[in-house]
């Protein structure tokens, strides 16, 4: 072959490129190494650790001291390493916007100190004016909006506190001294108050911040007539914002921080800021026109709302709480508009007014002579609504104020829930609650405490119920007779407590109402007083209502007073038993309990087990917050979420006071038959019947469920002589009910988060058989100390709003505030492109314990 | 048929190619085998300092009577089986750093290399590197009751601007107090002092480089904070307190890798440590 020669040339020449490929490959292998990357990446992962273990780290956390920590870093490494990164979870920093409606703005005419002023040419003036670019401008007196009770006048100046040693040359007042009492002195606590600064107006020598202003602005112009100005000034009133400022100088553990409050308004840029308060549940008709505004700012900043919402449907302003993640829950719980009676503070009532469901915490309470507090148990509910008996599906708090006060009470004239328990609305008996009298001509005496009396027609009074100790429920009614007289209403329900003294010198009382005709006396009520000490001469009563005739008389209602020490009962009690006008039967007298015992009246806070309510908890136990103090007790009908009552969200919750649940309850009574549905259990009954259920009331856009009613039997004697029935819920909407768990009743089943009872006897004496179904609910039922809410994953928060907070409430609302803004990591420190990083976690410690994590980037 | 003459010169020219070949690969590998031994030796270098500081900076050591005191006394520190300076991961104990030597006693660098067998020769410089958080402050003239401190006397204190930071840390059984001062805007002057009279007994003023006594034991002015708005809020001190191993060469053959840990100095606050592992 011609080719052979240079055929084992290429042999050769191939094969030596073999060799030669693997030689390259074998000695380029170890020059992909960065050792000096190496070395850096042990170092400061050293560096990072020895910082760490020494206590360093944290102390520089504690002192929110960064800075420190990059120049240790710096100096151990032998000025090798800069440093820079992140921290999560430890708030720094924080920005504050408070919003500030216009009735707390003011707007101040201004105009030029001239000759002929009252201080024109004095000392202190003259030196002022020497300070500033242009001549010296003041408050104009006669159109001062400010309430001046001293006289006082505000002088401003063109200092451009920003440049050292010059001027803008621009017209720009930016400085306010301001002359007390309009004695021409400007003392050293006078000024100068720069921009967004506070003063405190009026008397130096109170320090009350009431009379904190801000200086927001002002705008000045050479008059046209003379070498002089004229313009205005806009001053902001503060004394909330500085009223948190002082709390804000208190470390969270150790850990300070660098706050900023300012006042703002709806044209102020939100961007600048970490979180926006908005206070005061009226202010919310102010901001509805800029609402996107507030809707655009929340997508990347954090709200908090301090206002008590209604315990009705959200009104229109408020619905912008709807559209930043909160939902009502339906429920009826705290302060509405039926309530007229303070709901906080110390109380001096000396009109007449009344106190609907719900929780109410005073500093004290006072009730003046001939004055009638009446006690609103919301007894329509117990008949138009619910036949009587649904009260027994209302808790405690649904139809009972709980009315606590730090302080002492004092009751000189009524407090009055006569006829507030259950009513029978219609001639059925049996329907005016648990111990409603019957009737068949003349009637019974409604029951509680005691039972109802009989009449002289043998028609039974009702039965006693309920716990003499803690007696919480409604005085049943009397029965109407035959030729339908309505029977007297129960008594109602009371629940005061006084951390200091109880003085009744007039009265309180649950009475049952009296029955006329041949009709039953309703049964007395329920009074639960805790007190320190007792003391007065009036009268606690729970009396049975009577009648004059033949019918029964209501039994007595409950009373229990629990005391701490002292007396029992200084006063006259009673629960008698309403008496019977002719041959009727006087009802049974009721229940006193007394006791002398310790007892508890803080709201008893709680948070949930999640790493948001941990974390909430930490920056508020961190403040030492006394929690007794906290007055921040839940309001209003908003929840975290749709399933706010089992929330993990549930930030904080008072334990003790609770949602009503009635109306989370599932229940229809109108399940219609059905024959055979698809999936349906085997049973030789033919007694199965079908309905919608709405599991997620508060929420409209989950629709209700279908759920089958089976009677269960294996032969038809079986089905005729016993109704076992179980039920199955189509939980996948697909219309075939098997492989769906069925569930007898009582049994506990969940759908989505939450967990239901099965009532297969619900209204059974109202309802045919499988026509009525109830599930009750079971869900965690503690009450919202504050609702949260993510809005584009931003924080949005709501707490009570108060004209006056205690410190303990301030200190809570900081450590909100902080929480809301832990949402955000703080940068510090830059470094040029790096390549290398490391984290560490750690926490700081104190009453909780804090963690945080630092991403840091290394540059050499 | 191909002529045999035709034959022997493709052979020729074959083998010519295959030599320059040849010749090319050698002179390539020639080139760059050294570059790939250094390559090989720095990788192991660092591969076994970083082993080695691993050992030492991690663990105890031991000795051959039982236990890790080693340092305890002669006898211990004559039987030790493996070198180690450290209670816990990078927890470095004073007693057992202060008793090895170069030279010397019976932890010394010969019995480092007979314990160890280590590839290498190794030098390593212990640094410790007090940090005094000085974050409280006071305006000049307006000292704090409690603390109870007395203002220096200096004409360089009346000089400072901005506020005077303070603070103390614990060295060796006595509580150090520190007060920093600013010039020009830059803090840069510390006072020393076993307690809050600072006219009086004290050292100072002292700048960054400084050199001042701490129970006998001389210490450097390390730094300032000068960053961000922390001014002034920590002073970091620093002190050679060991050398061990062999003396480094002059070429730049060596390696080094930085360690950093925890000193723990009879009482004392703990405070970083930096070894600067030397290897060649």
């Amino acid at each position: 072959m011609v080719s052979k020669g240079l055929g084992q040339s290429l042999d050769a020449f191939v094969g030596l490129l073999v060799v030669m490929i693997f030689g390259i490959g074998s000695f380029t292998v170890p020059a992909g190494q960065n050792w000096n990357d190496y070395q850096t990446d042990i170092a400061t992962q050293d560096l990072t650790s020895s910082l760490k273990q020494s206590g360093h780290l944290e102390q520089f956390m504690r002192e929110s001291n960064l800075g420190s920590l990059r120049t240790a870093v710096y100096e151990i490494s032998d000025r090798n390493y800069f440093m820079a990164g992140t921290v999560e979870n430890l708030p720094f920093s924080m920005e504050v916007g408070f919003y500030t409606p216009p009735s707390q703005r003011y707007e101040t005419d201004l105009v030029s100190v001239e000759s002929g002023d009252r201080c024109y040419d004095t000392t202190d003036i003259n030196s002022l004016d020497s300070q500033s670019e242009a001549n010296l401008v003041r408050t104009e007196y006669d159109n001062f909006n400010l309430e001046d009770e001293t006289d006082s006048r505000l002088y401003l100046l063109d200092t451009d506190p920003s440049i050292t040693g010059a001027y803008n040359g621009q017209l720009d007042f930016d400085t306010v001294y301001i002359d007390r009492n309009g004695n021409c002195n400007i003392g050293q606590d006078d000024g100068p108050f720069y921009i967004d600064e506070t003063f405190l107006w009026g008397n130096p020598s109170t320090s009350d911040p009431e009379y904190m202003m801000e200086f927001k602005s002002s705008s000045v112009r050479p008059s046209d007539t003379t070498e002089t100005y004229v313009g205005n000034m806009t001053t902001h009133e503060v004394p909330q914002i500085e009223r948190f400022k002082d709390s804000f100088e208190q470390d969270i553990m150790g850990i300070s921080s660098d706050v900023t409050m300012d006042s703002l308004t709806m044209d102020s840029d939100f961007r600048d800021y970490d979180v926006i308060v908005f206070r005061d549940r009226g202010n919310l008709n102010l901001i509805e026109s800029r609402k996107q505004k507030v809707l655009n700012y929340a997508e990347n900043g954090n709200l908090l709302f301090l206002m008590n919402p209604r315990d009705v449907d959200l009104n229109e302003e408020e619905d912008i709480l709807r559209q930043l993640g909160f939902m009502e829950a339906g429920l009826e719980f705290g302060s509405g508009p039926e309530t007229t009676c303070p709901t906080s503070g110390s109380a001096t009532i000396s009109s007449d007014c009344t106190y609907a469901p719900g929780t109410y915490l005073l500093d004290s309470l006072t009730v003046q002579s001939g004055v009638t507090v009446n006690i609103d148990n919301r007894p329509d509910r117990c008949d138009t609504t619910h036949q009587g008996y649904g009260c027994e599906n209302l808790s405690y708090t649904d139809h009972s104020p709980r009315i606590m006060v730090k302080g002492d009470v004092e009751i000189d004239g009524t407090v009055n829930a006569d006829y507030e328990g259950f009513r029978n609305a219609t001639a059925v008996a049996n329907r005016g609650g648990p111990g409603a009298g019957t009737s068949r001509e003349v009637s019974g005496g409604g029951g509680y405490g005691g039972a109802g009396g009989n009449s002289d027609s043998y028609d039974d009074g009702g039965s006693s119920y309920g716990d003499p100790e803690e007696p919480r429920r409604l005085g049943s009614a009397g029965a109407y007779d035959i030729n339908g007289v309505k029977g007297g209403d129960g008594g109602g329900s009371l629940w005061m407590m006084a951390q200091g003294q109880m003085r009744i010198d007039g009265t309180v009382t649950a009475d049952g109402e009296n029955s006329p005709g041949g009709a039953g006396g309703g049964a007395g009520g329920s009074i639960q007083l805790h007190a320190g000490e007792y003391a007065g001469t009036g009268t606690v009563s729970a009396e049975g209502g009577s009648n004059s005739n033949r019918g029964g008389g209501g039994g007595g209602g409950r009373i229990s007073l629990i005391r701490e020490s002292g007396s029992a009962q200084p006063f006259f009690t009673t629960i008698s038993g309403g008496s019977s006008g002719s041959s009727g039967e006087t009802g049974d007298d009721g229940s006193l309990y007394t006791d002398q015992r310790d007892f508890n009246m803080s709201l008893n806070i709680n948070f949930s087990d999640t790493t948001l309510s941990r974390n909430l908890e930490s920056y508020v136990v961190g403040q030492d917050v006394q929690m007794d103090d906290v007055t921040l007790y839940p309001e209003g009908n908003l929840i975290s979420e749709d399933t706010g009552i089992v929330s993990e969200r549930k930030l904080a919750y008072v334990e003790g006071i609770n949602y009503g649940t009635a109306a989370l309850n599932a229940s229809n009574t109108s399940m219609r038959p059905v024959s055979d549905p698809v999936g349906e259990p085997d049973t030789a009954c033919d007694s199965t019947t079908m309905g919608r259920f709405d599991f997620f009331p508060e929420n409209s856009s989950i629709d209700p469920y279908t759920v089958i009613n089976v009677e269960l039997g294996t032969n038809q004697t079986y089905c005729d002589n016993r109704d076992i029935r179980g039920v199955v819920i189509d939980r996948n909407r697909d219309g075939n009910f098997s492989g769906h768990p069925m569930l007898l009743n009582t049994e506990a089943t969940r759908v989505g988060p939450k967990d239901f009872r099965v009532d297969t006897l619900y209204k059974q004496d109202q309802c045919n058989t499988g026509e009525c179904l109830n599930f009750v609910f079971l869900g965690q039922a503690n009450a919202e100390l504050v609702n949260y809410a993510e809005f584009n994953q931003q924080r949005v928060v709501r707490a009570a709003y108060r004209d006056q907070y205690t410190e303990s409430d301030r200190k809570f609302i900081i450590g909100l505030m902080y929480w809301l803004r832990n949402g955000q990591p703080y940068n510090f420190g830059s470094v040029e492109e790096s390549t290398l990083s490391s984290s560490v976690v750690g926490g700081v410690n104190g009453p909780q314990y804090i963690p945080y994590s630092i991403d840091m980037r290394w540059e050499r | 048929m191909v002529p045999k003459g035709q034959v022997s010169i493709e052979f020729l020219a074959s083998t010519f190619i295959f030599l320059i070949g040849v010749g090319g690969a050698l002179t390539f590998i020639g080139a760059e085998l050294p570059d790939f031994r250094d390559s090989v030796r720095s990788s192991s270098v660092n591969l076994d300092a970083t082993k080695m500081s691993n050992r030492l900076l991690t663990q105890p050591g031991t000795h051959s009577m039982g236990g890790t005191e080693w340092e305890k006394n002669s006898s211990t520190r004559s039987s030790i089986t493996s070198f180690g300076f450290a209670s816990d991961y990078l927890i470095l104990e004073e007693d057992k750093v202060q008793a090895v030597s170069t030279v010397g006693s019976n932890a010394n660098y010969s019995r480092f290399q007979q314990v160890e067998s280590p590839e290498y020769q190794y030098n390593l410089v212990f640094t410790w590197f007090p940090l005094v958080h000085t974050s409280n402050g006071f305006e000049k003239g307006s000292p704090p009751s409690q603390p109870p401190i007395v203002e220096p006397n200096t004409q360089s204190y009346q000089d400072s601007r901005g506020s005077i930071q303070y603070g103390s840390t614990r060295l060796h059984g006595t509580d150090y107090r520190f007060l920093t001062t600013a010039h020009l805007g830059q803090y840069d002057t510390v006072y020393v002092s076993t307690d809050w009279n600072f006219a009086s007994g004290v050292q100072g003023p002292l700048s960054a480089g400084d050199v001042f006594d701490i129970a006998g034991e001389e210490f450097t002015v390390n730094s300032f904070q000068n960053r961000g708005n922390d001014d002034g809020e920590l002073v970091t001190l620093s002190k050679e307190v060991k050398e061990f191993g062999a003396s480094p060469p002059q070429s730049s053959e060596s390696i080094k890798i930085n360690r950093y840990g925890v000193y723990n100095a009879s009482d004392s606050e703990d405070h970083p440590v930096r070894i600067e592992v030397l290897a060649w």
